[in-house]
């Protein structure tokens, strides 16, 4: 993409239309929202079974549950509580952990940085090496380093992050004891975490970015700069590569989005103090409050990461009309 | 669907990828299958005077910490993980086929609102809407097949709608429309038999997606509960004993992880025979490439 493509994209109409787009996108996100916090909100209560006792648990005595089903407004009518429940959601008001008393939305932001942080530093990997051996492969399509990449990458994936997490853990906790198998503290303890979450995204993009590069090379631009003289080492990076970016972008942004919100094993296997942990241990001490709470903030931050890769996508694209 | 598809089937067993694939899945599955004939040892009968033995002639995979014979609840455990994730692929199958059908036939309002309905299932990671199901409506095996293929569906409804809205063009079903036939029965007829070569590729990609989700379910706590042998909770049972006795997890992994490279190399060796445009469709855009990629592995990622 040369520099004219991208200024005339960014300014003037094209920028109120990606506004207008932004907007609407954004608008029709709320639809997407509410639609998952009811699917939540009849989960809940559509169980047999009473929803107090659901989120108290089963020993209770009677005047807690009298006080909680007030506390709660459960002994209101159902579409008044729907409404309240929705108003709360909006205002990011999810009500309070009955495991730790504390606010939902406070735990879950203590928690949140740490997602961030696990989250960031495996797409650094993803993109790193993914990038790299897509383009290694990319340059010698059909031969023995291609087909390696093309091997790998398939039975990288399929690999259970759990398993791969374990076996990290095996290899250079226990083994060699040169990094900690899990908690947090030091740049030390996200390594291992990092690395079996980046296997994924890893794998995708190293292959879109394989087959974005073969496309692009095959592209009359791509052998106009070849025939202009241009080395190829800077024709590679500057047309083929850039070129790909669009497709990679996307790939990238997606899982950034399932990262934010799917580290849930991950976090699990090494005892990673992120929200994804946060919903494991409240499944287990059944405090569903606080389950309800973080599966509707999950959802918001991944409805929110597509729109912003959507974004994205437009933006970079400039084949895509707002 | 009598000539072109299963003469596409036929044409698999030439790759000798796929043939090993299916080979190494149908002897994982023949062997769960037959897990009291073949092992001779109750996979829940405790035995602590032999607990954590490594492998042996009496015992190939060693026992677990309770001192039961791993091997046989490795071969039982695949009874649980891989027909439970058939099932739920067969669920999200029947939902898939079911709803992707009539809004892609249908259009307008219809698809209109069975859209913003997936939109909704779609704002939520995979994982993420299997956990809450099965956190919800409970971690029987019955309750996880459901939770797991209601996660898995809104892949297959957005694929076979698009599948179908290719189809519903061609002049073929506009002359079938014009002589009088029923809905039904073009969409029985003439729409299901002609989109097959999408549907069978992506329920075989999304059995992958399944037993990963299936095994981290059990891993997590929240599917099979020990001592129920399943490849996940097995895992989530061997833990403890990483540092010790590694073989304990060895072996469930291993299964998980072959099971998904299997699944994962027919699904696309299907794709790739059954469906001559796949190259057009990755050029139609990343996002639509996404969508058909990812029940394979995409699907999936905890």
């Amino acid at each position: 993409m040369s520099r004219s493509t991208w200024q005339r994209h960014i300014s003037g109409d094209s920028l109120t239309g990606l506004w207008v787009y932004v907007i609407k996108r954004l608008i029709l996100a709320v639809p997407t929202i509410i639609g998952a916090a009811t699917l939540i909100f009849f989960l809940v209560r559509v169980l047999p079974g009473d929803p107090v006792h659901l989120l108290a648990g089963e020993q209770t005595s009677p005047e807690v549950i009298a006080r909680l089903r007030a506390e709660f407004g459960l002994d209101k009518p159902i579409y008044e509580q729907y409404l309240l429940y929705l108003r709360s959601v909006f205002m990011l008001d999810f009500g309070i952990s009955y495991r730790t008393y504390t606010p939902v939305i406070v735990e879950i932001m203590s928690r949140f940085p740490n997602t961030l942080i696990l989250t960031a530093s495996s797409m650094a990997i993803a993109i790193a090496i993914g990038l790299s051996l897509g383009v290694l492969a990319s340059l010698r399509v059909g031969g023995i380093v291609d087909r390696a990449i093309l091997v790998f990458t398939s039975i990288y994936v399929s690999m259970p992050v759990f398993w791969l997490g374990l076996i990290l853990i095996y290899i250079f906790s226990i083994n060699l004891r040169i990094l900690p198998a899990g908690g947090i503290g030091s740049p030390a303890h996200l390594v291992l975490p990092s690395l079996a979450l980046s296997h994924t995204p890893l794998s995708y993009i190293a292959r879109i970015t394989r087959s974005s590069m073969i496309e692009a090379f095959s592209q009359d631009h791509f052998r106009f700069a070849i025939a202009r003289g241009i080395p190829r080492r800077n024709a590679i990076l500057n047309h083929a590569l850039r070129n790909s970016m669009i497709n990679i972008v996307t790939v990238i942004g997606y899982f950034t989005g399932v990262l934010l919100g799917g580290a849930v094993v991950t976090e699990t296997v090494f005892a990673w103090p992120g929200v994804g942990r946060l919903l494991i241990e409240s499944i287990a001490a059944r405090d569903y409050i606080m389950v309800q709470g973080i599966v509707i903030f999950i959802t918001i931050v991944f409805v929110l990461v597509n729109l912003v890769v959507d974004i994205i996508y437009r933006l970079i694209d400039p084949r895509v009309r707002l | 669907m009598k000539s072109p598809i299963l003469a596409r089937l036929l044409i698999l067993t030439r790759k000798r990828s796929i043939l090993v694939a299916l080979s190494i899945i149908i002897a994982i599955a023949l062997m769960s299958g037959a897990a009291d004939i073949i092992s001779k040892h109750d996979p829940y009968r405790i035995d602590l005077a032999n607990k954590l033995t490594p492998p042996s002639a009496e015992h190939p995979m060693g026992t677990d910490q309770l001192g039961r014979d791993l091997f046989s609840r490795t071969l039982y455990g695949g009874r649980y993980t891989l027909l439970l994730s058939a099932s739920a692929i067969a669920l999200a199958l029947l939902i898939g086929v079911i709803v992707g059908t009539l809004s892609g036939y249908y259009g307008g309002w219809v698809d209109m609102g069975i859209q913003r309905v997936v939109d909704i299932l779609m704002a939520f990671p995979t994982i993420i809407l299997a956990i809450t199901l099965a956190a919800f409506i409970g971690s029987r095996p019955e309750t996880l097949v459901v939770a797991v293929g209601i996660a898995e569906s809104p892949f297959m409804i957005r694929v076979i709608r698009a599948a179908v809205l290719g189809v519903r063009s061609l002049p073929y079903i506009e002359a079938v429309k014009l002589m009088g036939y029923g809905d039904l029965y073009i969409i029985t007829r003439h729409v299901v038999p002609n989109i097959l070569y999408v549907i069978i590729p992506q329920a075989t990609l999304q059995i992958g997606s399944a037993i990963l989700v299936i095994a981290a379910l059990g891993f997590l706590g929240i599917g099979i509960r020990p001592p129920t042998p399943e490849w996940g909770s097995m895992l989530n049972e061997a833990r403890t004993y990483l540092m010790d006795y590694p073989h304990l997890l060895l072996f469930p992994g291993l299964m998980i992880f072959i099971s998904i490279v299997c699944f994962n190399i027919i699904g696309e060796g299907l794709r790739e025979i059954m469906d001559p445009r796949t190259r057009m469709m990755f050029r139609a855009g990343v996002r639509g490439s996404l969508g058909l990629q990812r029940g394979g592995s995409i699907g999936r990622h905890p």
